[in-house]
């Protein structure tokens, strides 16, 4: 009976992820019970925090008195499969997610099966069955591009909260220009509680990953190498 | 007769400090010309006729500039940049890793395409994959001026450091190619590539891509590079800092 009543009611998951670094003051703001209530009534029912070096304990919640259910944990070596199963992302500024085992876990393995696969003289579709085939993109995802791009390139919902405690802060300008072109939402710890109750997920706009070809381009009429 | 001696000799060092300066007056107008040739020479594009593949030094960084550059490197023709050597902070252990995660991958391109077209067998193709990685790769690390939270006393004694393993390093690999895209790493590598076309050791071409977290203001490192005109082609991923520095080039994100 209970796995049929999990199943009539998805699991929506508030994802909030502060990278390497310790930002209580976000820990803080998303554990405020307004913001609580705000995100439960917006039809969230899950809320996990990643706090890494933080020192600010979030009260655990199994969230079955009509509320948010809460959990927390410090590291994670999969924090892709954190940000691919989430609903709704709350994240820092930085450029890094800083969780990197998941890294190796891209390539080692298929690089050093690859030659027993070719000795054997497997087809190219088993091998893509193997996972070889999606090879190059794995590596390219799990290398990680930073958390908000990562994140926007998920298509995943995303409040970026700036850390007005530090002190040389260009990356509040990356998260203000994406905000200015409705990629994503950029708050404060202050006013995350006034971002939440006022965004609509309807404005935004997916965000198209962009890519390095024109730089390649000009380097290579730059050094005279034929481009194509 | 003492008078005209004495007036002979005033005469020869008066010439002889004026020779010194007129000397000096030619060296250092001849250093200035050479410098505006070599700034005037490196905004112009390389006119090869025959394209021989270039031995490039990527300079890597953790915070996203890895990120980045290996998202570039994975559209360029890595045939043209070859050899490739990587270089990083000492104290960085991931982007030196993350590289050679990338070099793997380009081998195992070179290499599954080469199995596919000759049937190769294992040992050859383990062969063919070890001998690639040596040749066309290498990794480096180099020291770092200044840790974040050291005193500003001890960082004297470590940038002269630093400043003599980049000059020692620079002049193990003279690369022909610089690819930098901001961390505080490549300047003192990009100023001594610099000083080399100056003196005439080795012709270098670099490229630098400031990051995409930089959207109103240049880095420390881009600002440098821009302002003293050592960048040969200088890419920036927003249309305001394009605005603000006319002389870069907007690329559009990279990302």
């Amino acid at each position: 009976m209970g796995d049929t009543h999990d199943d009539m009611k998805p699991k929506r998951i508030v994802f909030v992820t502060v990278g390497t670094t310790s930002f209580d003051a976000l820990v803080k703001a998303v554990d405020n019970t307004e913001v609580k209530r705000e995100l439960f009534g917006r039809g969230y029912t899950h809320l996990l925090i990643q706090m890494g070096r933080g020192s600010y304990i979030p009260s655990k919640s199994s969230g079955e008195d009509g509320c948010l259910a809460v959990d927390y944990f410090t590291f994670s070596s999969s924090i892709a499969d954190n940000l691919r199963s989430a609903s709704l992302v709350i994240s820092h500024a930085g450029m890094c997610h800083g969780i990197y085992k998941e890294i190796y876990s891209g390539l080692k393995i298929p690089l050093g099966e690859l030659f027993q696969y070719v000795d054997q003289r497997v087809e190219k579709k088993k091998l893509r069955k193997k996972g070889w085939g999606t090879l190059e993109t794995e590596f390219y995802r799990n290398a990680g591009s930073g958390s908000i791009f990562e994140t926007l390139q998920l298509r995943k919902p995303l409040i970026v909260v700036v850390n007005e405690d530090l002190m040389d802060n260009h990356q509040s300008e990356l998260a203000e220009e994406l905000a200015d072109r409705k990629h994503l939402f950029c708050a404060s710890p202050q006013t995350l509680l006034h971002t939440i109750t006022n965004m609509s997920l309807e404005s935004l706009i997916p965000y198209h990953p962009g890519d390095a070809k024109p730089v390649a381009k000009l380097i290579n009429q730059f050094l005279g190498f034929p481009d194509d | 007769m003492l008078a005209m001696e004495k007036g002979i000799n005033c005469c020869f060092s008066a010439s002889a400090s004026n020779v010194y300066i007129y000397f000096i007056t030619i060296a250092i107008a001849l250093v200035v010309i050479r410098v505006s040739y070599v700034i005037y020479r490196s905004s112009k594009p390389l006119h090869t006729t025959s394209p021989q593949p270039l031995s490039t030094l990527i300079v890597l960084g953790s915070g996203g500039h890895t990120a980045e550059m290996l998202n570039l490197l994975s559209v360029l023709h890595t045939d043209s940049f070859t050899p490739r050597l990587y270089i990083a902070a000492a104290t960085d252990n991931m982007s030196l890793q993350k590289a050679r995660l990338f070099e793997s991958s380009v081998i195992d391109k070179v290499f599954r395409m080469a199995a596919l077209k000759y049937k190769l067998l294992r040992v050859s193709a383990t062969l063919l994959y070890k001998t690639g990685v040596l040749e066309n790769a290498q990794f480096m690390q180099i020291y770092r001026s200044r840790e974040v939270g050291q005193s500003y006393l001890t960082s004297i004694g470590t940038t002269v450091m630093a400043i003599a393993h980049a000059l020692w390093l620079m002049i193990k690999i003279r690369p022909q190619v610089i690819l930098c895209n901001g961390p505080g790493t490549c300047l003192p590598l990009c100023v001594i590539a610099f000083f080399f076309k100056v003196v005439g050791i080795r012709w270098s071409s670099t490229f630098y891509v400031e990051s995409i977290a930089r959207v109103r203001r240049l880095s420390l490192t881009g600002l440098l590079l821009y302002e003293l005109h050592m960048a040969d082609k200088f890419f920036v991923q927003w249309p305001q800092l394009q605005r603000k520095y006319p002389r870069a080039h907007y690329v559009g994100c990279l990302m």
